[in-house]
C-alpha cells in the first residue's frame, strides 16, 4: 500500500503529536533526551514492520514533501552562518572546530577499519562513522541516496538510521550516567 | 505566547514576535537559498563535482547570509524565530517521516536471505564501532560510585596546599591539578567557579559514600 505525499505528511504531524505525548508522559524518554520524532517514528516503524509480518501488507510512504523539508532545515543552518558571528566565536571556537575535524577523521578511520575487517565496504564504515554519529538521523537519511545510488549501498538509509538510533541510546547512556552523580555543592554554600 | 523556540536562535537574541512578514521573509529567503543551490549545483556538476542538493542549498544560504544584508539593508531572517520555527517544524516533521518510512523488513529478509553478505553484518559491524569506543568512557559506565571512589581516594593523598580539606573555596584546590584530572579523566571538571572546578574533601564527604 502506497500512501501519498499529502496523506504522508498529514501521518506525519499525528505520528510527531504522538511523540511529543509520549515524551511528555514517559520520564525515561525525557531523562535520556529521546528526540519526539524518534519515539514515535521508530514505534510506527515497528508497527507496520509487524503488520507485514503479520499480513503481509506491506506499507510505504511517498516522502517527496520530506525531501524538500530537508532542503529548508539545511538552508537554515546556512542562513545562521554568518562569518562576523563566526569570527565572534575566536580561539576556542576554533579549537573547538579543529577537535571536533579530527575527531570526526578518528571517528571514520575506526568505523572503515571496523568495516574492512568484517569484509563490508569500507563506505559503510563512513556510514557507521561521522556520518550517524556525528550527524544523526537527520545526517543519515540525508546522504542515504547517494550513497545508494553512487556506491550501490542499497540499505544505506536503514543502516545510517541503525547506527544513529544506537549512537542516541548510547551517548544518551553515558550522558545519563552522569546525572546519578551527585551534584556540586551550591557556590552560596549551602551545602558546603 | 509562543515559547521560542530553541533552534537556530542566539542566546542574546531579544524577543521577538512571530508575524506574516516575519514567515514570509524566512521562507523567501530559504527558497531563494534552495533556487541558488540549484544553480550552483549544476555549475559543479559541470566540472565534474557531484554534490547532494541540500550540501549546495547550504552552501547558497551560507553565501547569501554573508552577502545581502551587507549589500541590501532589509530585515533579514537569521537567527529569528520565524526562521527557527520553520526550520524546527522542518527537521521533525522530517524525522518523522524518515523514521516511520522505514521498511524493517527489507534488512531482515536480506539477513535472513544470506547470513554471510554485507547487509546482515551492518549492524554488527556499527555496533562493533561504538563498542570500540566503550572502553573510552569506562569509568563513567562503570557509574557514579566508581567515579565518587577515584576521587575520594585522590584527595585523601592529596591535600590542598593548606592541608585542608575543608569548604569549598578557591583554596581548597588539590595539590596536583594535572594529578587530579589524569585521577578523574576530566570528565567530572565541571568548571565550578568558586570551586575552580575542584571538588574539596569536604564537599565530597557531604555525599553519599560508595559501600566499600
Amino acid at each position: 500500500m502506497q500512501l501519498e505525499s499529502f496523506t504522508t505528511f498529514n501521518l506525519a504531524i499525528l505520528v510527531l503529536a504522538l511523540g511529543s505525548w509520549l515524551n511528555g508522559r514517559v520520564k525515561i524518554l525525557r531523562d535520556f533526551n529521546i528526540p519526539e520524532p524518534v519515539t514515535s517514528g521508530l514505534l510506527v516503524c515497528l508497527a507496520t514492520a509487524l503488520l507485514y509480518s503479520f499480513t503481509g501488507l506491506e506499507i510505504s510512504f511517498t516522502l517527496a514533501t520530506r525531501d524538500f523539508l530537508l532542503l529548508y532545515f539545511f538552508a537554515r543552518i546556512g542562513l545562521n552562518s554568518d562569518i562576523k558571528t563566526l569570527r565572534a566565536g575566536g580561539v576556542p571556537l576554533l579549537i573547538l572546530v579543529s577537535l571536533t575535524i579530527a575527531y570526526m577523521l578518528l571517528q571514520n578511520l575506526t568505523g572503515m577499519a571496523v568495516a574492512s575487517a568484517l569484509g563490508l565496504d569500507r563506505l559503510i564504515g563512513l556510514l557507521g562513522g561521522s556520518v550517524s554519529l556525528l550527524g544523526g538521523h537527520g545526517t543519515s537519511i540525508a546522504w542515504a541516496p547517494t550513497f545508494v545510488e553512487k556506491h550501490g549501498i542499497s540499505n544505506a538509509s536503514e543502516i545510517g538510521i541503525a547506527c544513529a538510533t544506537l549512537g542516541l541510546v548510547i551517548s544518551s547512556f553515558m550522558g545519563g550516567v552522569n546525572r546519578t552523580l551527585p551534584h556540586y555543592p551550591t557556590p552560596s554554600g549551602a551545602q558546603g | 505566547l509562543i515559547v521560542q523556540p530553541d533552534v537556530g536562535v542566539t542566546h542574546d537574541t531579544k524577543t521577538q514576535e512571530i508575524g506574516y512578514c516575519g514567515m514570509l521573509s524566512a521562507f523567501f529567503w530559504l527558497n531563494m537559498s534552495v533556487a541558488l543551490g540549484e544553480l550552483l549545483q549544476t555549475g559543479l556538476q559541470a566540472i565534474g563535482a557531484n554534490l547532494p542538493l541540500f550540501v549546495c542549498s547550504l552552501f547558497a544560504a551560507i553565501i547569501l547570509t554573508n552577502t545581502v544584508p551587507r549589500i541590501l539593508k532589509t530585515p533579514w531572517p537569521a537567527g529569528t524565530r520565524s526562521l527557527a520555527l520553520v526550520s524546527d517544524v522542518a527537521l521533525r516533521v522530517f524525522l518523522a517521516m524518515s523514521l516511520m518510512s522505514l521498511q524493517l523488513w527489507t534488512i531482515v529478509d536480506l539477513a535472513g536471505a544470506d547470513p554471510g553478505n554485507s547487509r546482515s553484518a551492518d549492524s554488527s559491524g556499527c555496533g562493533l564501532c561504538l563498542v570500540c569506543h566503550l572502553p573510552l568512557h569506562g569509568p563513567q559506565l562503570r557509574g557514579g560510585r566508581h567515579l565518587f571512589r577515584i576521587r575520594r581516594r585522590f584527595f585523601k593523598r592529596n591535600p590542598n596546599r593548606h592541608g585542608k580539606h575543608d569548604g569549598c573555596r578557591e583554596e581548597t584546590r588539590p595539590s596536583s591539578p594535572r594529578l587530579y584530572h589524569r585521577a578523574t579523566r576530566l570528565w567530572f571538571f565541571r568548571g565550578h567557579r568558586e570551586c575552580d572546578g575542584y571538588l574539596p574533601i569536604s564537599c565530597l564527604a557531604q555525599l553519599k559514600p560508595a559501600p566499600e
